[in-house]
């Protein structure tokens, strides 16, 4: 009884979702709105654990909304909204990240000291955990934060990573044990 | 063993730790490593933030590639310009184009008024008009002979040799003065006229007559022709002579 509950609960988010997305494609813009207050969140949080910076979380959730909201037509339904969602946030951090990193490398390069970046709020308050996210990459910090913070089960995160279920398995298990050997290093 | 574990770290039971540790004593610390670890993780998402308004960005990424159609259209223009240009300037210059069959091309080229529309610079008180350029001459021999060549001149108080030797010049006459020729001023006003005709008309009103010798060379006698009179043949007009 109390799966068939959940079931309908789920069907029902899963519905309204849908007519969401059906209501901004027929050009009721207010529809996005309520997509983007809902899984605002979500999305952030999502951008805040790939990239552990507050700031560069904020810029990347608003670029993961602009190109939902661009690309919103192309959505095909075959997948949950949410997890097609929750795709392009992970794909869009990754890049953020991996820009962000470039840029920062070129400015060591160029000697010029980024005071900015000292006064910058981290995106993680446990110092311990930002410390070991940090000397993950991208990918495994993203599988970490979707089944730890979103507590989403393999079967969501396989699709969300581009894989199945058996191979976010392997890459979650991967991920854990790699971060679990930086927070013992930490720990000592 | 580690997926058991990981699975009581991510769902820390009471009943399945106590069960765990009972069963394997050594991997005690083990596990409670990882629940610890489990819950930091867990402990760390932090707190929800406010929902700011939503501000649609520009991804480089997206500019780059709204750019790129606008700066190969820009690109196409300017060579659709650069090729017209050049074809225009050869086409100008008389350069042959590479793939085209030049002869069956009208000849266009520099434009070049004709010898006897040629601007005489004289004294200031004479003025040649030049005669309209002819756009294509019939093949009639009569016409390539210096004699019939058509001139314009216009003169208006100026030495009779001076005016001699401007019809010469016009119409590339070779004109032969005989001795005794009476140097007058004359004032004419030709207009289109064959040289030939000009000659004999002047001769007429001041005195000698033209007589042609070889091909292009005419003699000019200080004596009138008693038989001869002023050219009446059609489209000869003489506005002016004295």
């Amino acid at each position: 009884m109390v799966i068939s509950i959940h079931q309908t609960t789920e069907q029902r988010f899963q519905d309204e979702d849908l007519y969401l997305v059906e209501r901004f494609v027929a050009g009721q813009s207010t529809a996005f709105q309520v997509i983007y207050e809902k899984y605002f969140d979500k999305v952030h949080s999502i951008a805040r654990g790939v990239l552990g910076d507050h700031e560069d979380a904020s810029d990347a959730t608003q670029e993961v909304f602009t190109a939902v909201y661009r690309n919103l037509k192309s959505f095909d339904r075959r997948s949950k909204f949410s997890t097609w969602l929750f795709r392009v946030a992970v794909n869009r951090s990754i890049q953020f990240a991996r820009s962000v990193k470039q840029k920062r490398r070129q400015v060591e390069l160029t000697e010029a000291a980024d005071v900015a970046t000292l006064d910058r709020i981290p995106a993680i308050e446990n110092q311990q955990v930002a410390t070991c996210m940090r000397a993950l990459n991208e990918e495994d910090r993203a599988i970490l934060v979707l089944y730890y913070w979103h507590e989403l089960s393999l079967q969501e995160i396989g699709p969300i990573m581009g894989c199945n279920p058996n191979a976010a398995k392997t890459r979650l298990f991967r991920a854990r044990e790699r971060f679990k050997a930086q927070f013992e290093k930490e720990d000592r | 063993m580690d997926d058991l574990m990981w699975l009581i770290a991510d769902q820390p039971d009471p009943a399945a730790i106590e069960s765990f540790e009972r069963r394997y004593p050594e991997l005690r610390s083990e596990l409670l490593k990882r629940i610890n670890m489990v819950h930091e993780m867990k402990g760390a998402k932090g707190m929800e933030v406010p929902v700011p308004a939503f501000q649609p960005t520009i991804a480089a990424g997206s500019l780059r590639r709204r750019v790129w159609p606008v700066v190969l259209a820009s690109s196409a223009l300017a060579c659709l310009a650069l090729a017209s240009f050049w074809v225009t300037d050869r086409l100008l210059h008389g350069g042959d184009l590479p793939g085209v069959n030049t002869a069956k091309r009208p000849a266009v080229g520099k434009f070049e008024p004709e010898k006897e529309s040629t601007t005489v610079k004289l004294p200031a008180e004479a003025e040649v008009i030049p005669a309209p350029p002819t756009v294509e001459k019939p093949a009639n021999v009569e016409f390539s002979k210096p004699e019939n060549s058509r001139i314009t001149v216009k003169l208006k108080d100026v030495p009779l040799s001076m005016a001699i030797s401007v019809i010469a010049s016009e119409s590339g006459l070779h004109i032969e003065l005989a001795p005794g020729f009476p140097d007058t001023s004359v004032t004419i006003d030709f207009s289109g006229q064959p040289a030939i005709q000009v000659l004999e008309a002047m001769g007429v009103e001041y005195g000698f007559t033209p007589l042609s010798q070889e091909a292009g060379s005419v003699l000019l006698v200080p004596a009138k022709d008693p038989n001869r009179t002023a050219p009446s043949a059609p489209g000869v007009t003489e506005t002016g002579s004295h």
